[in-house]
């Protein structure tokens, strides 16, 4: 049976802990359920910190100076606000200003629904795009989980992984679709959108409107190939969709880039510029499938 | 500035045995490093220093002391910390480098006066944000190896930041092998401690259960007190200090409450009056003729 990501993640830490003496740290990482089953349940190469937020990844960051790379969890993206600053202020800077590394890895997961609202609704990798020196990615399948982990292990710098739990239950690959050569648009989806964005090129394709689909791993710095490229070009326009809200984030910055690259127009769609509730009509998380097709149509018909 | 240091351990009674030779040692530093930041002063003044530069003049003696006391450990201090890079064996010439913005300075020029290191010396830099090298001392106490430690210097202002309190209680929980050392000055840029805090920090240690202790920059009462603690850790030596200069800058804030360093040398000069001379004069020399060689390449 294939792997879920959340197996896949347990794995690879315990692989780091058990052959690399790496470690893996974090608020109440030993707690019922080991963080969505992402934590090998045992004692042995695990750091339970105290509630200490800021403190904490320092704590982590310190580590990463002297050898371990750090597997360093946050359980909520809301608690990125908290713990930036000595990932922003001393990781990033470090190879730059000290010359010497901090590699750590940081597993920053989002979750929405459920009543969260205004505390943990969200994914913040956004603000971090802003800072030098930092690798952003948001995997979403089991391989591609592997793939960031051996490029961390290559490299000598920060990761912020941006995570999402809808991921965590899934074994299945999302491959980038290209069914049309002339494709009404492309879809660019990050994060826990892309398992919509599979959904709406399906439904779109029943009524007759044409969607490539590509995935987007990397958020910095972002990698696209000819092939995706191309299919933006002989599109009408692109969008790009994300779970972070799209005032000046993730989706508007990588539209920009990629209209720069291929000269067409990319739109963006990320969550709304409101602060969410925690009833279930007041909540603003990723974009759903209705959202992004109502979206798509908007734009069909101003590009018509 | 501190009125009652008379209050915090400093007695006759420490001196009746000690090794003269240990407190020319320090002297020794203590004046070396003094010269390294009246040079620092002087070419500051000059406009040949554009960086920002934070002057450890008045404080030597914490640092000199904690380097003689310990056996080579992981440091990590923040701004105000040419002493602390000097008596612990940083690169002297990379420092200056450093402050006058060259290429082969500490950090290529990207730092200036606070964010100095020498990771070859097992110096860590600092971000240039107050206290939050405290975590990172801890983080780097949990990877260290067995018998190696690590000393982390901070100031009565980072002494308040909450990352700095929590790192406190994460030290003493997990029983890290670190030195606190609060160089306590009694001003955070130029507000006392008594208008910012109504608590104090070996009471806030000794809670977190690290041993801790409140005294002047007398070098005998800090090398006693490493002594006692070094099998001990984590501990906090909270050390009252009389800074000489401003926050930031050359100038100057009044005369301090205390000299340590004329206290030191006069106390010296008693028994080796000609060996403290020597030592200000071969050290002054030696550090002028090193900035004059570095200047020219600018």
């Amino acid at each position: 049976m294939e792997k879920t990501v959340a197996e896949t993640i347990k794995q690879i830490t315990k692989n780091h802990i058990d052959k690399n003496k790496g470690i893996v740290i974090g608020q109440c990482l030993t707690a019922v359920g080991w963080v969505q089953n992402t934590i090998p349940p045992r004692k042995k190469g695990t750091i339970e910190l105290p509630m200490t937020d800021i403190a904490g990844s320092g704590i982590a960051v310190g580590a990463s100076l002297i050898g371990g790379r750090p597997i360093f969890v946050l359980r909520f993206q809301s608690l990125l606000w908290l713990n930036a600053s000595p990932i922003v202020n001393y990781a990033a800077k470090a190879k730059t200003l000290f010359g010497y590394p901090a590699p750590i890895f940081v597993r920053a997961i989002a979750s929405e629904g459920g009543g969260q609202g205004p505390i943990h609704t969200g994914s913040f990798h956004s603000m971090f795009m802003s800072v030098p020196n930092i690798f952003i990615c948001s995997p979403m399948t089991p391989k591609e989980y592997k793939k960031i982990w051996v490029e961390f292990m290559k490299k000598n710098d920060p990761f912020l992984v941006s995570e999402h739990r809808r991921s965590y239950k899934s074994s299945k690959e999302l491959d980038d679709i290209y069914l049309y050569k002339k494709p009404d648009l492309t879809l660019f989806g990050i994060s826990s959108t892309r398992f919509d964005c599979v959904e709406v090129v399906k439904i779109l394709k029943k009524k007759g409107i044409k969607v490539n689909l590509v995935n987007v791993l990397w958020l910095k710095p972002t990698k696209f190939s000819k092939k995706q490229l191309n299919s933006l070009r002989n599109s009408k326009f692109g969008l790009v969709v994300d779970s972070s809200y799209e005032i000046c984030g993730a989706t508007r910055s990588i539209a920009y880039d990629l209209s720069n690259l291929t000269e067409k127009k990319v739109y963006a769609l990320g969550a709304e510029d409101r602060i969410p509730g925690a009833a279930e009509r007041l909540e603003n998380a990723s974009p759903t499938i209705k959202m992004i097709i109502s979206k798509i149509r908007k734009l069909l018909k101003k590009t018509n | 500035m501190i009125k009652n240091y008379s209050k915090l351990g400093l007695t006759k009674k420490l001196y009746e045995n000690v090794d003269q030779k240990f407190l020319l040692k320090i002297f020794d530093i203590m004046s070396y490093c003094r010269e390294f930041e009246n040079n620092v002063k002087y070419y500051k003044d000059k406009g040949l220093i554009s960086n920002l530069v934070y002057l450890s003049i008045g404080q030597e003696s914490i640092a000199a002391t904690v380097s003689c006391a310990t056996k080579n450990p992981w440091v990590l201090f923040q701004h105000r910390g040419h002493s602390n890079y000097i008596a612990f064996g940083g690169n002297q010439k990379k420092l200056i480098d450093e402050l006058i913005g060259l290429e082969t300075g500490s950090n290529r020029g990207y730092g200036g006066s606070p964010p100095i290191q020498d990771f070859n010396k097992k110096i860590i830099g600092h971000s240039g944000l107050i206290g939050d090298h405290v975590p990172i001392a801890c983080g780097v106490a949990l990877k260290i190896k067995k018998n190696d430690s690590v000393v982390c210097f901070f100031g009565d202002g980072a002494a308040e930041e909450d990352y700095v309190l929590s790192a406190l209680g994460f030290a003493g929980s997990k029983k890290l092998q670190i030195l606190f050392i609060c160089e306590d000055n009694d001003l955070s840029v130029l507000t006392p401690t008594a208008d910012r805090r109504n608590w104090n920090l070996k009471d806030v240690a000794k809670s977190f259960n690290i041993q801790s202790c409140d005294i002047t920059d007398d070098p005998i009462l800090i090398s006693n007190k490493i002594n006692l603690y070094k099998n001990q850790l984590p501990a906090l030596i909270n050390i009252r200090t009389c800074r000489d200069v401003w926050h930031e800058g050359t100038g100057s804030d009044g005369k301090p409450a205390w000299s340590r360093y004329n206290i030191l040398k006069k106390y010296l000069s008693k028994d080796f009056l000609q060996k403290v001379n020597n030592i200000e004069k071969t050290n002054k020399l030696t550090m002028d003729k090193l900035w004059k060689k570095r200047l020219q390449k600018l």
